[in-house]
């Protein structure tokens, strides 16, 4: 990698927290603001006048500014309304389905955002504390995902990205990233499982590692579990107490929706080391509700969801062929895994102590950071081999799904398929691409629909169409078709189900390109204004100085084209601002040497004057 | 598509596989007569050592993964993607001694297992009963199953394993086997599943 190709960073994209990393001599480390913590809450807030905050102060708007703060965005990429109806009430901040109610919107005052536009406004700011922390202009990155993110929400993850201007090298699984940064720390081999259990998401992979080629075998998940449903259980007991005692419904105050949020949360943490936590709620009546909850309680609440992770680690193994005597290593990964029931569950289900030396919160992203260096060339000993979640196919007839690439396949993957036409002279074919381990379309994801047209009229059966699919190695799909007699290739723009279309996603990178270059145009006024500032009082104050060498010819021009820099400064016109600071920098130069002399020669006389006894 | 290279158009040095030079890590574009075998530097005819061609697997892995093309352009990485996706395909398909077995009549005679359909009788009605028997059967009578579906399999795969069986390749016999043991392995599975 040459310097001018600039760094790569990895980026954890989470969805309560994100964070940038990178390779240095030592190894993968995280990148942050000085004194602040490396973890940026995922949550971005708007303000009045079409300004935004991103992160921690964000975060700390959910409660002041809860309509307008937003928060858990990851959970909502790529997905429709249907997929998130559940947690629809829950949310303080309003979502709507799209026009043609193929995407969920947020809808902020009186626009809407898509998904993919938050997550780009987050990974800006991952961007702007990596460039801080490096000191060096950043466009391209490693993002991960979770492994079991479909078709759709990579696609998503990546299109985000591209909103953000950030050149998304490799979309990478979150429990992979693990896997090499926790195989990279420790240098141990064989078969590990890693067990990520995150603020939105569940996944598990199983991994063989072996003289630097981290495979992995199988994985498996749940894009819709995590920490956040543990606190939605929370959130529901005080909402009913509040309503069994008091008779209000907080669901209505959004307000208070999120206060309540915060203190499940913050319940939930604390029942980690403490055995009961209690909440007093001021709702402003003549006594605070008070609301306590035991680590048992909460156990009995959680149970069932962590059930399903294991289960989820069961189809996984099974997946690999692999029983759990079979596994040497099982390494946690995400905040809720410091879950003692969580922590207890996964021992017994795999007879061993899951490792937790590495930082949960943040070994993803050093993970990635080391992918971003395989892929800068810094390093070809390490070998990644993934695979998609779930198996790719197409609608056939009555319905039933036909697999091309089976779950668990090695990507990059390719299939082809032949195709023909069922009645005379058919002109088009419709393929229907699904994703899914159903037998059925309709219990499988929609990705999207494509037609293939223009087929040369024959009789049925005789076209013979071969579609290919080809998974890259980021887990994405694109779906190419050429009818074989004819020569015919089709021009496939598939139109995703769920998801921005190329045309969309351009669309909406040049409206913030549109915004990125005001923004800097802004910036530059902003910056050449204050040089000019600094110019015009600088030299006016050497003007003032006693014993200057100037002659009155010299003043005089100086004083006029300090009145004229000062009336650019007034104006918006960067470029003649720009102009006038360089000739009148020209203009200076001779003069400063002189003046620069003099003023040391003045300000030691004034020493003298000032303190006569250090002059001997 | 030319005729195949047997040597790399970059070093000059012998071609080991169709999509890659392992000398100096050239991407070749593949010719039209490339198969699973030729890309990973195997013959049809050579016994299949598993541990050696995972061997080979991984170095041309190592040197097709799109990962390790971060500079080329987007031809070039479009064709690492590709060649990449030929490979895990060629060891998929090889690894799996039954889809080796398909795959190897299919180069052999195409249409092959789509015109040898025909099942003998007495090995359907032998079929169906284990099916019906394993319904609803006590875990200890599908163990015992299970263990009879794979004696028979085990028997087909020797044969299919015998340089004789492909020299001269008897097809129709081939095809016959490769049905049985498609019929055997769903009977196996649906004894697992309950």
């Amino acid at each position: 990698m040459s310097e001018t190709d600039g760094v790569i960073i990895g980026i954890d994209l989470g969805t309560t927290n994100s964070l940038a990393a990178v390779m240095g001599k030592d190894g993968p480390r995280v990148l942050h603001e000085a004194d602040a913590s490396p973890l940026i809450p995922s949550v971005v807030s708007f303000q009045d006048g079409d300004l935004h905050i991103v992160g921690k102060e964000a975060r700390a708007m959910a409660v002041i500014n809860p309509t307008r703060t937003v928060h858990s965005v990851k959970r909502l990429m790529g997905r429709g309304m249907a997929d998130v109806a559940d947690e629809r009430e829950m949310l303080p901040y309003r979502i709507e389905a799209s026009d043609h109610a193929k995407l969920v919107m947020i809808h902020i005052d009186e626009r809407s955002y898509t998904p993919q536009e938050i997550s780009a406004l987050i990974l800006r700011k991952v961007r702007d504390v990596a460039e801080a922390a490096l000191g060096v202009p950043v466009n391209k990155a490693v993002i991960t995902v979770p492994a079991y993110f479909d078709d759709a929400q990579r696609q998503a993850t990546r299109d985000a990205a591209k909103i953000a201007g950030l050149a998304a090298l490799r979309i990478v699984n979150e429990p992979t990233a693990a896997a090499l940064a926790y195989g990279l720390d420790t240098q141990r081999e064989g078969t590990v499982v890693v067990y990520d259990l995150g603020g939105g998401t569940f996944d598990v992979s199983v991994l063989k590692i072996t003289q630097g080629v981290f495979k992995v075998i199988a994985t498996n998940g749940d894009t819709h579990l995590g920490g956040d449903d543990f606190d939605l259980a929370i959130m529901a007991r005080i909402i009913d107490l509040v309503r069994d005692t008091t008779g209000h419904d907080l669901k209505v105050h959004p307000e208070a929706l999120q206060q309540i949020r915060l203190s499940a949360e913050a319940m939930k943490v604390e029942l980690s080391a403490a055995e009961q936590s209690t909440l007093e709620i001021d709702l402003g009546l003549d006594e605070p509700v008070r609301f306590s909850l035991t680590r048992s309680e909460f156990e009995q609440m959680i149970r069932e969801r962590v059930d399903q992770t294991i289960e989820c680690c069961r189809a996984a193994l099974s997946d690999a062929k692999l029983g759990t005597t079979d596994v040497d290593e099982v390494v946690f990964v995400g905040g809720s895994t410091r879950i003692p029931l969580v922590r207890r569950l996964i021992e017994d289900e795999f007879g061993r102590k899951p490792h937790t030396e590495l930082d949960p919160d943040r070994v993803v992203a050093l993970g990635a950071a080391i992918q971003a260096d395989v892929l800068a060339g810094g390093n070809r000993d390490l070998l990644l081999l993934d695979v998609i979640p779930l198996s790719l196919g197409i609608e056939t007839v009555g319905g039933a799904f036909a697999k091309l690439i089976t779950r668990n396949s090695t990507v990059p993957s390719r299939a082809t398929e032949m195709f023909s036409t069922s009645v005379d002279n058919q002109t088009g074919i419709d393929i229907n691409v699904f994703q899914g381990e159903r037998e059925l379309v309709r219990d499988c994801r929609e990705l999207g629909r494509f037609k293939l047209s223009g087929l040369p009229g024959m009789p049925a059966g005789l076209p013979r169409v071969e579609v290919t699919f080809l998974v890259d190695a980021d887990g994405v799909l694109t779906v190419t078709a050429a009818e074989q007699r004819s020569g015919l290739a089709a021009t496939i723009d598939v139109v995703p189900s769920h998801g921005l279309t190329r045309a969309e996603v351009k669309q909406i990178v040049k409206a913030s390109i549109v915004h990125a270059h005001e923004d800097f145009a802004a910036r530059d006024l902003v910056e050449v204004r204050n040089k000019a500032q600094n110019l015009a009082q600088g030299t006016r104050r050497v003007l003032g100085m006693p014993d200057m060498p100037f002659t009155p010819e010299q003043r005089s021009d100086l004083e006029r084209d300090i009145a004229g820099l000062e009336q650019l400064v007034q104006g918006e016109d960067v470029k003649a601002l720009k102009a006038a600071c360089e000739a009148f920098g020209e203009k200076t130069q001779e003069l400063a040497d002189l003046a620069i002399g003099a003023a040391i020669k003045a300000q030691l006389n004034r020493e003298d004057v000032e303190n006569p006894q250090s002059s001997t | 598509m030319n005729a195949r290279q047997t040597s790399c158009p970059g070093c000059g040095d012998a071609l080991l596989s169709t999509l890659a030079c392992l000398s100096c890590g050239r991407v070749l574009a593949e010719s039209a007569d490339a198969d699973h075998y030729s890309r990973l530097g195997l013959s049809p005819e050579q016994p299949f050592d598993r541990d050696a061609v995972e061997v080979t697997y991984l170095r041309l892995s190592r040197a097709l993964h799109p990962d390790f093309h971060g500079s080329a352009d987007d031809t070039g990485l479009a064709l690492a993607n590709q060649n990449t996706a030929l490979l895990n395909e060629a060891w998929n398909t090889l690894d799996d001694d039954v889809a080796r077995a398909e795959y190897r009549l299919g180069l052999l005679d195409a249409g092959a297992l789509e015109r040898h359909k025909t099942l003998d009788p007495a090995f359907l009605m032998e079929a169906m009963e284990m099916s019906v028997e394993g319904e609803d059967a006590d875990a200890g009578t599908r163990a015992r199953l299970i263990g009879l579906v794979d004696g028979e399999m085990a028997r087909r795969m020797t044969r299919l394993a015998e340089p004789s069986a492909w020299a001269p390749p008897d097809t129709a016999e081939l095809a016959v086997l490769l049905h049985e043991l498609r019929v055997y392995k769903r009977i196996k599975r649906d004894l697992e599943a309950a």
